[in-house]
């Protein structure tokens, strides 16, 4: 990436996750950044520059790091949906360089819950594609989740294995949404459709929240008193490089690009699959894991479901995916969540879904910051 | 009846397509220099020329199915009677995928593959949509 030293995430901070109709935006942003920069066990005067998502209902974080008294050289706004917080590192790693700060704050806080949003219901959102009725990311996903469907010849319900796999953790795990709310099949067959063949439960939480992430050089990160998790490698793929007809994100198959970003991401990491030892995997609809297990190489083509039907998706199978239940059970902090429980399970901090001993962890992340070609983003992480 | 649902937003890029589409002819973007079709409007990404020879042309309006969905949720007041209804994208023989409705067709009968061919709503008197119908020849 450009530095000489390697890049260590040194803190995480997360605020409560649900519908917090008594929170601003802005205060959200300010606890979960209070939280990180304890957590990364820095003095809030250290943070030189601050990268922020505004999320679905709150604008940008600007009045939150004043709030905090946060003394940057660089604040700036960045959106690219849920691959922000992964390339929010590569752009920490500029501000490092350059010495525009010693620690960043990478922030992120949604309002989506209490302010009601709907995200694509509008034309001004969604184009010409509404004139069809064509509305939310969801449907875009549906889209997708149907054709994967057919092409393997694959029922319906195909996905609750993702599904239940996700909430079993949740249920271990006293930080997630759904903590407490176990599931049956019955219950994912009874759930209404949204955008068929999706159901209400193949869908991620939409939850009021904010996480932060605190972003060191290695040897920085070595002086804090928590062990340091380093960024070995990152990679980036975008739909468009992978498109002769511009690279609409339903039409274009995933897994060639998110094969591309592996590759990336693995090389520069010199790691192999066998390496990983947990995997947080971006997960806004129910067919993402599944989509991931195979591009990865944990399973063949079209067996996903299987995959995680037969427990190698959790702890004590082939690798344990989303430990922390995931956007589908543990809350929709965009890309943010697989990020924080990365940074978690490498510092022995995963509570009862703790994967033991675990060394070097994947973390993924998708998205764009309008309509458009979307990004596919990793990075490997491993305890420092 | 008063058309709820939203109208296309014409501007200088695709003015040409829906003015066809009222005529009830389907147009399809094409590089005069290598053939390849395109929709939506895009400069070819297969010649190198910095602005390839784009312009519209007459179409087979013939495709297959490659994927739908059926929305159970309204998520825009002019589709709430509709519920549930499908969104499509076919294949169209040129190449490119096109966003549409399939008509004159139950959603459990839809299959991928199934030839398609365009079938045009007149919805508004100014304003006609490309849906497409299980091909009938």
């Amino acid at each position: 990436m450009g530095n000489n030293e390697k890049l260590a995430i040194a803190g995480v901070g997360v605020t409560d996750l649900g519908d917090l109709p008594e929170e601003s935006g802005a205060m959200l942003a300010v606890k979960a950044m209070r939280a990180a920069i304890a957590d990364a066990g820095i003095h809030r005067r250290d943070v030189g520059a601050v990268f922020c998502q505004p999320g679905h209902g709150y604008g940008p974080a600007g009045e939150a790091v004043l709030r905090l008294g946060l003394p940057v050289n660089l604040y700036v706004d960045i959106q690219v949906g849920g691959a922000t917080a992964i390339l929010s590192i590569v752009a920490a790693s500029g501000a490092l360089r350059e010495g525009a700060a010693n620690c960043v704050i990478s922030v992120y806080a949604t309002k989506a819950r209490s302010a009601r949003v709907v995200v694509g219901e509008s034309q001004e959102e969604t184009g010409n594609e509404s004139v069809w009725g064509m509305f939310s990311p969801g449907a875009r996903n549906a889209m997708r989740a149907r054709h994967y469907l057919n092409k393997h010849q694959l029922p319906p319900d195909a996905f609750w294995p993702v599904v239940s796999n996700q909430r079993a953790h949740a249920n271990k795990r006293p930080d997630a949404m759904m903590y407490g709310h176990p599931l049956t099949m019955g219950d994912y067959q009874s759930a209404p459709w949204v955008a068929e063949p999706l159901r209400r439960l193949d869908y991620c939480m939409v939850n009021d929240g904010a996480a932060a992430l605190v972003i060191a050089n290695e040897s920085r990160a070595r002086d804090l008193p928590k062990p340091p998790v380093l960024v070995e490698g990152i990679g980036v793929s975008h739909a468009a490089s992978h498109s002769t007809r511009g690279g609409t994100d339903y039409e274009s198959d995933l897994d060639v690009f998110i094969r591309s970003a592996r590759d990336k991401a693995f090389r520069e990491a010199g790691v192999g699959l066998k390496d990983i030892d947990v995997a947080e995997l971006y997960d806004p609809f129910s067919i993402y894991p599944i989509v991931q297990a195979e591009a990865y190489g944990w399973c063949g083509e079209g067996e996903g479901s299987d995959f995680y039907a037969s427990g190698m998706g959790t702890l004590g199978g082939t690798i344990p995916v989303n430990t922390h239940g995931g956007h589908l059970s543990w809350g929709y902090l965009q890309g943010y969540g697989p990020v924080i429980e990365g940074v978690r399970q490498l510092r022995g901090e995963g509570g009862d879904t703790q994967v033991e001993g675990a060394q070097i962890a994947l973390v993924t992340g998708f998205g764009d910051g309008s309509a458009g070609s979307p990004a596919f983003v990793n990075a490997i992480l491993s305890r420092g | 009846m008063v058309y709820a649902k939203p109208l296309p937003q014409v501007d200088a890029a695709n003015r040409e397509f829906w003015d066809a589409a009222r005529e009830h002819r389907f147009l399809l973007y094409r590089c005069e220099s290598c053939r390849t079709y395109y929709y939506p409007v895009m400069d070819c990404t297969t010649c190198d020329d910095i602005e390839p020879p784009m312009r519209w042309v007459e179409a087979s309006g013939r495709a297959n199915l490659f994927t739908w969905i059926v929305m159970h949720r309204p998520y825009h007041e002019g589709f709430r009677d509709d519920v549930p209804y499908n969104v499509a994208l076919v294949k169209l023989d040129e190449g490119p995928f096109f966003l549409t409705n399939i008509v004159d067709c139950k959603e459990r009968d839809l299959k991928e593959g199934t030839p398609m061919e365009v079938h045009f709503d007149d919805v508004t008197e100014e304003v006609t949509l490309p849906k497409f119908r299980p091909a009938t020849r």
